[in-house]
């Protein structure tokens, strides 16, 4: 195809191009020219684009661009007014360190790390019908280079937590009997399964890959059907 | 720089963009919460790599380009297609307005069924209005390859439109 048969053929069709003549505009800078023009005020898709970019134009979230400011703003508030429970962290944590064994790393001691993580976010268990989307979860997932394989439920809270010093995705899932917490710990090294009851909590500590997955629910609360669902639904994509 | 001159700059260069960088995300995932989480996640890392910011005409592009690979690290990998009960086609609720208009709605529709590779440099031609030569750059691809995307977006939209309408 020369340029004399591509604008031709661009104005008996002008909103059509076939291969024949991209081939051709792709490797003619003329013929570009004119092609551009076409998308210029008064062309024959301004009436279009006019509708077009209307619908494009979806609502922004009111705090889009004071998102970041905030957490700038609330890290140094949890910087110098931190709670109790974790000023009480930071100090055993020193203990740890200067004995030579890092908290986080003691299996023993991590359920009592995850109630207490739970019982920080209260809110998070609060009766609510509220279900997200599994592209989020799978987003937060991404965020510490794991993904989703299958199905796992109706999700209802994911976001991503500071943990023992990493971040770690942080799950609701509705059951029928009750929210269950899920909180999947990466490069956590746990050799065997874990199961704990404290009375106000029950929950089972699975290892998954390099680290670990958490579910944690109410007193007595059937936990099998949701760790089944994540034991085959999560894995690292790296 | 003073904490403040970071914040007043990064209001000034990246805040100004926030609406575009949501939108494309959008576009691009369809789903607002995780257009959220993209954005949020860019601003994050543009407030990080303040310094090397030095204009709003250089942080365009690199933000943009971070949106985009952004969204790419969540959908390229392999993972099992699941129906998504929250944005069932473009019927986001979300997108609901209280100007409701039937045309609008109907190309929104339309929208959502156009495959990426022409939706994706009709969002930034058409909304945020990117030149050719800019948006092949952030695709990675001639400038002749994006005018045919562009047309041939445009005409698969109509088609879409008069099928379904």
């Amino acid at each position: 195809m020369n340029c004399e048969d591509f604008r031709q053929q661009l104005l008996r069709q002008p909103d059509d191009m076939s291969d024949a003549m991209a081939s051709h505009m792709e490797s003619c800078e003329a013929c570009q020219a004119v092609v551009m023009q076409s998308f210029a005020d008064d062309s024959p898709f301004e009436a279009m684009d006019n509708v077009v970019r209307e619908a494009m134009q979806v609502d922004v979230p009111a705090n889009l661009g004071q998102t970041v400011m905030m957490q700038k703003i609330l890290q140094r508030k949890r910087r110098s007014s931190m709670p109790m429970f974790a000023l009480a962290a930071t100090v055993m944590l020193g203990i740890g360190l200067a004995a030579g064994v890092f908290l986080g790393r003691s299996t023993s001691e991590l359920p009592e790390h995850l109630v207490a993580h739970i019982l920080h976010e209260p809110l998070l268990l609060e009766p609510s019908t509220e279900e997200i989307s599994i592209n989020r979860v799978s987003y937060v997932l991404s965020q510490v280079n794991m993904e989703l394989r299958a199905d796992v439920g109706r999700v209802r809270h994911a976001g991503l937590c500071v943990f023992e010093g990493q971040k770690v995705p942080h799950l609701v899932v509705h059951t029928q009997n009750g929210p269950v917490t899920v909180m999947i710990i990466p490069e956590r090294t746990v050799k065997r399964v874990q199961s704990f009851d404290n009375g106000e909590f029950t929950g089972v500590i699975v290892p998954n890959g390099r680290g670990a997955i958490a579910i944690i629910g109410g007193e007595s609360q059937d936990l099998e059907p949701v760790r089944q669902k994540f034991e085959q639904a999560v894995e690292y994509s790296i | 720089m003073s904490e403040a001159q970071r914040h007043t700059q990064f209001e000034s260069i990246v805040g100004a963009l926030a609406p575009d960088l949501f939108r494309y995300a959008y576009w691009l995932s369809r789903d607002r919460q995780l257009a959220e989480d993209v954005v949020q996640e860019t601003m994050i890392r543009a407030y990080k790599s303040l310094d090397q910011l030095r204009d709003a005409k250089s942080a365009k592009h690199w933000l943009f380009t971070i949106v985009r690979r952004e969204h790419a690290r969540t959908f390229e990998r392999k993972r099992l297609e699941l129906v998504d009960i929250d944005t069932p086609g473009m019927m986001d609720d979300a997108l609901a307005t209280p100007d409701f208009n039937h045309d609008v709605e109907a190309v929104r529709e339309a929208l959502g069924d156009l495959e990426t590779d022409y939706r994706e440099p009709l969002v930034l031609q058409i909304l945020l209005g990117h030149s050719v030569k800019e948006i092949a750059e952030l695709l990675e691809l001639g400038e002749g390859a994006v005018l045919t995307r562009l047309f041939r977006a445009r005409k698969k939209l109509k088609v879409i439109l008069e099928t379904k309408h």
